[in-house]
């Protein structure tokens, strides 16, 4: 019997609770694409180390602020990006950018399902060549593979707003921050 | 970032090996190192991942276009020395399951060539 094939997808909640900044921090950045780096170690300053899981966080709120910078506002150093972080409990980040959304959120959709379902069936070659998303705006640097590892990272869930230039994501952790 | 690259003539492989931080940054510069280095014709590239810091969705997406070069010139991809964060984005891609892992650099020069490419079977 064939193991059972797990597709995620990418939602589209305008009223989430993920969206609800209560309480969170809010961090204002130009779009440098220079600063990613340093912009995610400044959000992600006061992170107990337990939920760091050596550099795994970073590099996740790194890939949601390098997607706001560079696909949502395009690089444009007029435009802002806001990051709403909160790592008292667990860790809850929402990164909005003033570009025009993601318009390809259902192509995407599409890819991924085709994308695992190639995974599954054991079509290597498929999935090779579907192993990382390209659309029409791509470039050659471009991974093609955050949006996958993001839905697999953030464990409490993955939701854009109406407009799609709003992304809120939580992950839990089973032990807690270790703080008391 | 540093890149070491050393060829291995009786074992028809070179080796590339990232010392650093693999990310949004310096992931072109190594794409084009280790495509550099299989242009003369060695069948293996053997990507040396033990020094490795950190890897982003960059650095993913040129260990895929690496193995898709590999597969389109008949050649094989090995990826050695594998841990940590960096094991985990690979995991989290599913790109794992595709690659070719060996413990560190040696091991994966010593292996002589299989048949097939990919080394696992499906719903595996």
């Amino acid at each position: 019997m064939k193991n059972p094939v797990i597709i995620r997808k990418l939602i589209v909640d305008e009223r989430n609770e993920l969206f609800d900044a209560q309480g969170m921090k809010l961090y204002e950045f130009e779009s440098d694409y220079s600063k990613v780096r340093e912009f995610t170690r400044l959000v992600l300053s006061d992170c107990p180390a337990a939920f760091r899981e050596g550099n795994l966080l970073s590099q996740q709120v790194s890939e949601l602020i390098k997607n706001g910078i560079k696909h949502g506002n395009g690089r444009d150093r007029d435009k802002k990006l806001f990051v709403w972080c909160d790592t008292r409990k667990r860790v809850r980040v929402i990164v909005e950018d003033e570009g025009e959304g993601f318009k390809d959120l259902d192509t995407w959709n599409a890819f991924y399902l085709e994308r695992q379902m190639a995974l599954n069936e054991g079509r290597f070659d498929d999935f090779l060549a579907l192993a990382s998303y390209r659309s029409a705006s791509s470039k050659d640097e471009d991974g093609g593979n955050s949006l996958i590892a993001a839905l697999e990272y953030w464990n409490g869930g993955m939701i854009y707003n109406a407009k799609k230039n709003k992304v809120g994501v939580l992950r839990w952790y089973a032990q807690g921050s270790g703080k008391e | 970032m540093e890149i070491i690259v050393e060829r291995h003539d009786t074992a028809n492989a070179v080796s590339v090996k990232v010392v650093g931080e693999l990310d949004l940054y310096s992931a072109p510069a190594f794409c084009k190192a280790a495509m550099d280095a299989t242009m003369e014709g060695p069948s293996i590239l053997v990507l040396d991942l033990s020094a490795l810091e950190y890897l982003d969705s960059s650095g993913v997406g040129t260990i895929i276009q690496l193995l898709q070069q590999a597969r389109k010139r008949g050649g094989e991809l090995r990826v050695a020395g594998l841990a940590g964060s960096a094991l985990k984005v690979l995991k989290m891609t599913n790109i794992l399951q595709i690659l070719k892992t060996y413990p560190d650099g040696k091991s994966a020069l010593m292996q002589s060539r299989e048949p097939g490419f990919f080394p696992i079977k499906a719903n595996a």
